[in-house]
């Protein structure tokens, strides 16, 4: 295969593992494919030169179309018009790559591919980035190295130049060392403080149901589709928790229910929240650190009751009178959440008063319900008298129920009563509304909550792996002394369905292994920030310490307090490399050319640019000047002059001679500058000053000249 | 005042101002500038945006500088060359062959380009084995005769990305001795300075064209096809020709005067001469040069004409140059000058007149 054959041939490799960096964030939309269509017919089989023009002409009426497409969402629609951007970028890759095998287009597809890649970055992509990052790094080192040693044979004129398969395998594994740079920049690159940058999020996704404004019952016919999608995943800082499967993760509340459907009232007045909670039930705090969210809700989770949440990425949180946590950013939420305790103590349940505040007379709204409904709870509640204990007897009795996922068959049997008094079996929605209603019809404030119970433990990272499958809805009733206390109706048996519905997702032991990776990736890739950067540095400079047992940098004891001072090893071993790498640089860049051979080097390279290169020695190159009338001829042939007796006639011109030679050299380079601003005309008279005619003095001067280059015998 | 500094530790100094500045250089290519200027401003956007990923990448970038540097210095490091080069002629391109050895003993070496310091023209070998030869071709052009020293060889690599060139010197001192054209259109001596009888000067043994034969050696360029020996030619292999006892009664002697200020007049005078040989060669005659720093005797063949061109390579014309002497009675001479020729000479090519 000849270079320019197999150097098109990892560049569209390239730029198709840029592709799937893009296509794991933003998706296979149809761009994608047209692009990725290109990007393998140009790895398989490039199309032959001739179709070139076509495939460049279809190409450009596309993009004209897109184009086209892009100023009539920014102006008229006034909408998004990066799709159409993306769409561009796609299809110029696609025909790029399709296009005869030229060094040019080859540098182009360098930049569309980098583009690309850098576009996806945008979308907060998930593992799949990190194996595409590696493939094009790989690819890249290839390709690039391919190229290099093809534009030298085709400047050269080599025509039959190959690059052996040994020295591809070898590129390839020096990539490694271009990975490990990366990375290690990575780490150790300063982060600003996440207050200083907003990080930009794509990627939409179907939104998770029961996180939005509403929440409905009314569905009926088949049954609830499972949803093993991770939703987010949650670290115990101060210890793993005994049964962690068994933790309400509460999220949103609804006040209105209207008997199919639960909705929210804006601006409810304020109520027990936060550290009111701290204070009313005692007890020791917990704390969780939660990574992620359901994709399209803008609620934050955490235990009840939520004390305080700290985000950890670019987000701004706000807690709502009701409780309910709310996030505004386009970052991934991280955050901790602090809670209270679980429960309130059982004294202050059973002693609490029952005449409730009308600021919480919203949550004994009730719809338009069979009568039979409040008689149920009539008959329920008969012999208690504290609230705790009319709400454990309501709870009892639901559970009693059956908890199903198949949906009821007809609209009739979708409401409360169908499900109270037909069916008896339905999902956590229809046991936490009917216990509201209940509860409602009792005079009792409650509000149905949504959010998630349990989870997947993931050894492999110790976390658990919040899933779709364990969205969950349950009962906050209000206690006047206490505030909302959760309670949940649905039977035990939720537990069993849900883990045999998630277990066939997770059955699959790579799948935990796989998970794992990917919580590493969002928590030390993606939302990699200045505190875990901190973190990293305290563990290498743990490593430095005395005390190494325990110093592990990933060990989840309580690090926040200020970053410790590195021991001196560290700062020692540190300064070493950053001297060595100053002098490295030095070794680099200092040369023992000599001032006047720099000069003259760069007079050479000014004409260069200009186009009058091409000679020999250093008489001849300020001979063809003065022939030619270049521009600045005289003050080159000053320059070459001085440089000729101090390179070959061994004389030292002193300081005073390189200043003039760099003096003569600007006057060069200004009298380029001035030529290229006026283009001289072919018939006037040439520029004066610059090039002046070689007066008869001129030419003998040049004849005695042109005998100090050469030496003589 | 001035401190003297011990010797030793002058030395020192000067050894570490050498480790520090070896001679290696390091320059963008115009893909380099796009590529950190590229990695500047994804720096900027990352500490802007804060976005992770584009540090990962902004890493790469870096990784690919860093790699980039680590191969190139790899490249040059080890490399040894030696120069050959051709006898050239001015105005005609001549290509300089640069033998480069890679000394390192695990690593190839890629994209080696070889030139003169100061000399645009570059030759290039793809790859050298470890331990391994190749050969780099640099084609010169130089416009005018002369010997031009040669001091330091270039060698440079844009491996493995082209991003950056870094250059290594060698210092390896040469020459190049660029002949005269000796194409220019010039007349044939006239009778009385054409042929001549030897006087005076000993030229037995020397090799000449149409003499007595005397026995065979290889092939040169120049050489009359007449006389290749073909029997042996096809034994042997390769091109033979028949070497003959130069003519003695039939010698051209050329007269340079180099009593003369520089310039073209002198330059011309060089290519007048050397066309009088050249034409001196092809009529299958013997030739001899004769100038105030040197003389070359009367032979035949494309041997001589290569030293009598070598000897007009040389020639350095100034107006203080001693009177030339004729090496036999300068009727019998042919006079080449730059200024105005005296009488006396067998024959006379004036440069003023353009060699007519």
């Amino acid at each position: 295969m000849s270079a320019a054959m197999l150097h098109r041939r990892l560049t569209a490799g390239m730029a198709f593992a840029a592709l799937l960096a893009y296509a794991a964030g933003a998706g296979w939309s149809l761009d994608v494919l047209v692009s990725a269509l290109g990007l393998t017919v140009a790895m398989v089989r490039l199309p032959p030169a001739s179709w070139g023009p076509s495939i460049e002409r279809a190409t450009r009426i596309v993009i004209v179309a897109l184009c086209l497409w892009m100023l009539y969402v920014a102006f008229v629609v006034v909408g998004d018009f990066m799709p159409a951007v993306m769409a561009m970028l796609l299809v110029l890759l696609g025909g790029e790559a399709l296009r005869p095998l030229d060094a040019k287009n080859d540098g182009r597809l360098y930049l569309l591919a980098f583009a690309l890649m850098i576009a996806a970055t945008a979308y907060y992509p998930g593992l799949a980035f990190a194996a595409a990052f590696v493939a094009f790094v790989v690819l890249a080192t290839l390709a690039m190295m391919v190229g290099s040693l093809r534009r030298q044979a085709e400047r050269f004129d080599a025509p039959g130049v190959r690059v052996p398969r040994r020295t591809l395998g070898g590129a390839a594994a020096l990539s490694a060392v271009t990975l490990l740079v990366s990375v290690a920049f990575f780490v150790i690159f300063p982060r600003l403080p996440r207050q200083w940058n907003v990080q930009g999020r794509g990627g939409t996704g179907d939104v998770m149901a029961g996180f939005g404004d509403g929440v409905s019952l009314g569905e009926h016919g088949g049954r609830l589709t499972p949803n093993p999608e991770v939703a987010f995943r949650v670290e115990f800082p101060d210890g793993d928790p005994v049964y962690p499967e068994a933790t309400y993760w509460r999220g949103r509340s609804f006040d209105r229910f209207d008997g199919v459907r639960w909705t929210r009232t804006r601006g409810l007045p304020g109520q027990i929240y936060g550290s009111g909670y701290a204070r009313r039930w005692g007890g020791p705090v917990r704390r969780t650190r939660i990574f992620g969210g359901p994709a399209g809700a803008d609620v934050l989770f955490g235990q009840h009751p939520i004390i305080s949440v700290e985000p950890r990425s670019a987000i701004r949180v706000r807690q709502e009178p009701t409780g309910d946590v709310l996030y505004f950013g386009s970052d991934a939420p991280v955050y901790t959440v602090t809670s209270g305790r679980e429960l309130p103590p059982e004294r202050l349940l059973a002693t609490s008063p029952q005449d409730d505040s009308p600021l919480v007379s919203a949550y004994l709204q009730l719809p338009r319900l069979a009568p039979a409904v409040r008689a149920l709870a009539d008959s329920l509640t008969r012999g208690e008298s504290s609230r705790v204990g009319k709400v454990r007897v309501m709870e009892a009795y639901l559970r009693t129920f059956e908890y199903s996922l198949d949906l009821p068959e007809t609209r009739r049997d979708a409401t409360i009563e169908g499900f109270l008094f037909r069916r008896r079996a339905g999902h956590c929605e229809y046991f936490s509304s009917a216990m509201v209603v209940m509860l409602r019809s009792v005079g009792i404030p409650a509000r149905n909550v949504t959010g998630f119970l349990g989870g997947e433990w993931n050894d492999f990272g110790d976390y658990l792996a919040v899933t779709g499958n364990d969205a969950h809805s349950w009962v906050e009733v209000w206690f006047p002394t206490l505030g909302w206390v959760p309670f949940d109706p649905t039977p035990p048996s939720r537990e069993a369905l849900v883990n045999m519905q998630t277990g066939t997702g997770w059955s699959w032991p790579a799948r935990f292994w796989f998970d794992g990776l990917e919580h590493r990736w969002y928590k030390w890739v993606l939302d990699y920030n200045l505190e875990k950067q901190l973190e990293v540095f305290r563990g290498i400079g743990d490593l430095f310490s005395r005390n190494r047992s325990d110093a592990s940098p990933w060990s989840r004891g309580d690090r926040s307090g200020a970053p410790r001072v590195p021991p001196l090893v560290a700062l020692a071993v540190a300064l070493l490399v950053l001297g060595a790498g100053v002098m490295w640089i030095r070794r680099g860049r200092s040369g023992p050319r000599s001032a006047e051979t720099r000069s003259y080097l760069a007079l050479r390279r000014a004409y260069e640019r200009a186009r009058l290169g091409g000679a020999a020695g250093p008489m001849d190159f300020a001979e063809r000047l003065e022939r030619e009338r270049a521009p600045g001829a005289a003050p080159a042939m000053e320059l070459v002059r001085l440089y000729v007796r101090a390179r070959f006639g061994g004389e030292d011109i002193g300081p005073a001679g390189r200043a003039r030679m760099d003096q003569v050299l600007r006057e060069a380079r200004a009298a380029l500058r001035a030529a290229r601003r006026r283009p001289r005309s072919n018939d006037g008279p040439p520029p004066a000053g610059n090039s002046p005619e070689p007066s008869t003095d001129n030419a003998d001067e040049l004849r005695r000249r042109r005998g100090q280059e050469p030496a003589g015998v | 005042m001035k401190i003297p500094v011990p010797k030793s530790l002058a030395h020192l100094r000067t050894r570490v101002r050498r480790w520090l500045k070896p001679p290696r250089r390091l320059h963008f290519s115009r893909g380099g500038w796009f590529f950190t200027g590229g990695s500047v401003m994804l720096g900027f956007a990352a500490v802007g945006t804060g976005n992770n990923l584009l540090f990962l990448l902004l890493g790469g970038m870096l990784g690919f500088i860093t790699l980039s540097g680590f191969l190139s210095e790899q490249m040059v490091r080890n490399l040894e060359v030696r120069r050959r080069v051709p006898r050239a002629t001015a105005g005609s391109p001549a290509r300089i062959a640069y033998e480069i050895r890679n000394g390192n003993r695990r690593l190839s070496a890629y994209s080696i380009e070889a030139g003169e310091d100061g000399h645009e023209a570059r030759g290039w070998v793809a790859a050298i084995p470890p331990g391994a030869h190749g050969v780099a071709r640099a084609e010169h052009t130089w416009e005018h005769r002369g010997v031009y020293p040669l001091e330091t060889i270039v060698l440079s690599t844009t491996f493995p990305f082209g991003l950056f060139v870094k250059e290594r010197d060698r210092d390896v001192p040469g020459e190049a001795v660029v002949w005269p054209r000796a194409d220019r259109p010039v007349r044939e001596p006239r009778p009385s300075g054409e042929r001549v009888r030897q006087a005076g000067e000993a030229y037995a043994g020397s090799a000449g064209a149409r003499g007595e034969y005397r026995g065979l050696r290889p092939y040169r360029p120049g050489d009359d096809p007449r006389d290749v020996h073909w029997r042996t030619t096809a034994r042997v292999g390769h091109p033979v020709v028949r070497e003959y006892e130069r003519d003695r009664s039939r010698a051209l002697w050329l007269c340079l005067d180099l009593r003369a200020p520089d310039g073209d007049l002198a330059e011309d005078a060089v290519e007048i001469a050397a066309a009088v040989a050249s034409a001196a060669l092809k009529r299958g005659e013997a030739f001899g040069l004769a100038t105030q720093d040197a003389r070359v005797r009367p032979a035949g063949g494309a041997a001589q004409m290569e030293r009598v061109l070598d000897l007009l390579a040389r020639a350095r014309f100034r107006p203080d140059a001693p009177w030339l002497e004729a090496p036999v009675p300068p009727a019998e001479c042919v006079l080449v000058t730059a200024g105005t020729p005296l009488p006396g000479w067998g024959d006379v090519f004036a440069a003023v007149e353009g060699g007519r």
